[in-house]
């Protein structure tokens, strides 16, 4: 961990980057009547984290080692023409890892969304040739995870900490939204995070290793990032297609 | 009595009242004189060739706002005052000499688009909606990213849009836009909330660029004082114009209509 103001700069709430308006799947499970209360939003929560917290934070720290290593080769603009191509390349192949782990349809578009409107804050606070890279690369915009992962890496932070944010991510902005939308009480959803802390970190510590026995291992540049944790969350995907045909929607997602 | 005599007598009845009061008239020049006011037997000197609502008052500040196009005009203000009301007033005023667009922040129902629609002249693929995730004000001034998206979408659908507006959730007075996300913002309080309204001041009301009191036709209803509530509107504002109107009436919207199309041409590159 980076002790760094930047780390909390970037983890905060009100950073803007979209997130407020993203319930990753309790406003879906809400109206489902499946999350209904505190007890409900811990074993919601939970699940979360072990499932797209995972992917997610394995995604980001491998965002964070390409963007590593695309920093370390060199990212002058005056690049040859095929070179670049390779640069981008990168991206597109972690991205393309994330876009098969995410099933349903509205979720990825979220995703996007999200990494978009992250990338849109960072590079005016950090602009970066990196950015300008990553997002000529892909044109409709990075996923979330690959997103945070750049962005991590942009500001000066470690790759532990772009995992540690995706996981962080994946449980706080579900548990505010459940507080919105069920009048919870907020230091009971604080308890709830404080209690999957140790699970937050312990998360974040298995994505690392994910990464690096992949990048250990020696990965063909094709097979690159395939072994990253893959794990599936149903129940998310239904309730984010079912959320995207409510008519009334007061979460993006 | 047709009830819009009824609001130009009550409104006329308000300018007598306000007779003597340094400044007054000024600012009854640039609201409402009561729809179908043709001939006003008031005697306060203004020129009605000129604008209704001094743009050159507004305290714009051409270095920050960046003035570019579409102008991104912000329409606030409380629940149920008027706000979508305004928006389709506008559209059915601009559509025809302006390329225009409308991001929506208000929970958008079916019924929401179909009131747009039914006011005319909008396509459905010109009117983007979106989820504020409870916190209408925080989509408008803490984190615009949502909203910036919705207005590049619409600059890429029509690229030589002129004007878009942003409608924000209804929120409380304490709820504006940062300029970031729009140029200029309008602030919508009826009079039906009471008059007590803008006298409590709040962001909406002190510095917004043009702050617009809905419903006068309900002032006597609802027991509210039109000169009390330009009064203190005026004293939280300052040089800032204020229009009171009737939405509901024929030409509610036409001084804002005014505002805008001043706006664009004070802005223009």
């Amino acid at each position: 961990m980076t002790r760094s103001a930047v780390v909390l700069l970037l983890a905060d709430g009100r950073f803007p980057a979209g997130s407020h308006a993203h319930s990753g799947g309790v406003e879906g499970a809400v109206n489902e009547g499946t999350l209904k209360d505190i007890v409900s939003l811990r074993t919601f929560l939970r699940g979360r984290l072990w499932t797209v917290g995972l992917v997610s934070a394995s995604l980001s720290s491998a965002a964070w080692m390409v963007a590593s290593r695309l920093a370390a080769r060199g990212l002058s603009t005056e690049e040859e023409g095929s070179s670049q191509v390779s640069l981008w390349e990168e991206w597109l192949l972690l991205d393309a890892e994330a876009d098969a782990r995410i099933s349903s349809p509205s979720l990825r578009r979220t995703s996007r969304t999200q990494g978009r409107q992250l990338l849109r804050s960072c590079t005016i606070a950090w602009p970066s040739p990196l950015f300008a890279g990553l997002n000529a690369a892909i044109l409709n915009g990075p996923h979330y995870p690959v997103a945070i992962g750049a962005c991590v890496f942009v500001v000066g932070l470690g790759m532990d900490d772009a995992a540690l944010m995706a996981t962080y991510a994946s449980v706080s902005g579900p548990g505010f939204a459940a507080l919105r939308l069920l009048a919870l009480d907020p230091a009971q959803v604080v308890s709830v995070i404080a209690e999957l802390a140790e699970d937050i970190d312990r998360v974040a510590a298995i994505a690392i290793d994910a990464v690096k026995r992949d990048v250990d291992q020696g990965a063909t540049e094709s097979g690159r990032w395939s072994r990253l944790p893959a794990l599936a969350s149903p129940w998310l995907d239904f309730y984010a297609e079912a959320h995207a045909e409510m008519e009334v929607r007061l979460f993006a997602s | 009595m047709p009830r819009e005599l009824i609001t130009e007598l009550t409104i006329q009845k308000q300018w007598k009242q306000e007779d003597g009061t340094p400044n007054s008239s000024r600012s009854y020049d640039h609201c409402d004189h009561g729809p179908g006011n043709r001939h006003h037997d008031h005697d306060h000197n203004h020129d009605h060739a000129t604008s209704l609502c001094p743009v050159d008052n507004l305290l714009f500040d051409r270095e920050t706002r960046g003035w570019g196009r579409p102008l991104r005009v912000g329409i606030g203000g409380p629940v149920g005052s008027g706000k979508t009301a305004l928006v389709a007033s506008l559209c059915q005023q601009l559509s025809s000499e302006l390329n225009l667009a409308v991001v929506t922040n208000d929970i958008y129902t079916t019924e929401d688009a179909d009131f747009l629609k039914r006011a005319g002249v909008l396509e459905q693929d010109r009117i983007v909606a979106v989820e504020t995730g409870c916190c209408p004000h925080t989509a408008i001034r803490d984190d615009i990213a949502a909203n910036l998206e919705a207005i590049e979408l619409l600059e890429q659908r029509f690229p030589d849009l002129d004007l878009v507006f942003v409608e924000s959730g209804g929120d409380n007075l304490t709820a504006t836009f940062s300029y970031g996300l729009v140029h200029v913002q309008i602030f919508v309080l009826d009079v039906a909330g009471g008059d007590k309204v803008p006298r409590k001041g709040g962001p909406g009301v002190t510095i917004s660029d043009l702050l617009v009191i809905n419903k006068v036709d309900l002032a006597e209803l609802v027991g509210a004082d039109l000169s009390v509530m330009m009064a203190d509107a005026r004293s939280k504002r300052g040089d800032r114009p204020v229009v009171m109107c009737s939405l509901r009436s024929t030409d509610g919207g036409e001084k804002v209509a005014a505002w805008v199309r001043e706006v664009l041409e004070h802005t223009a590159a």
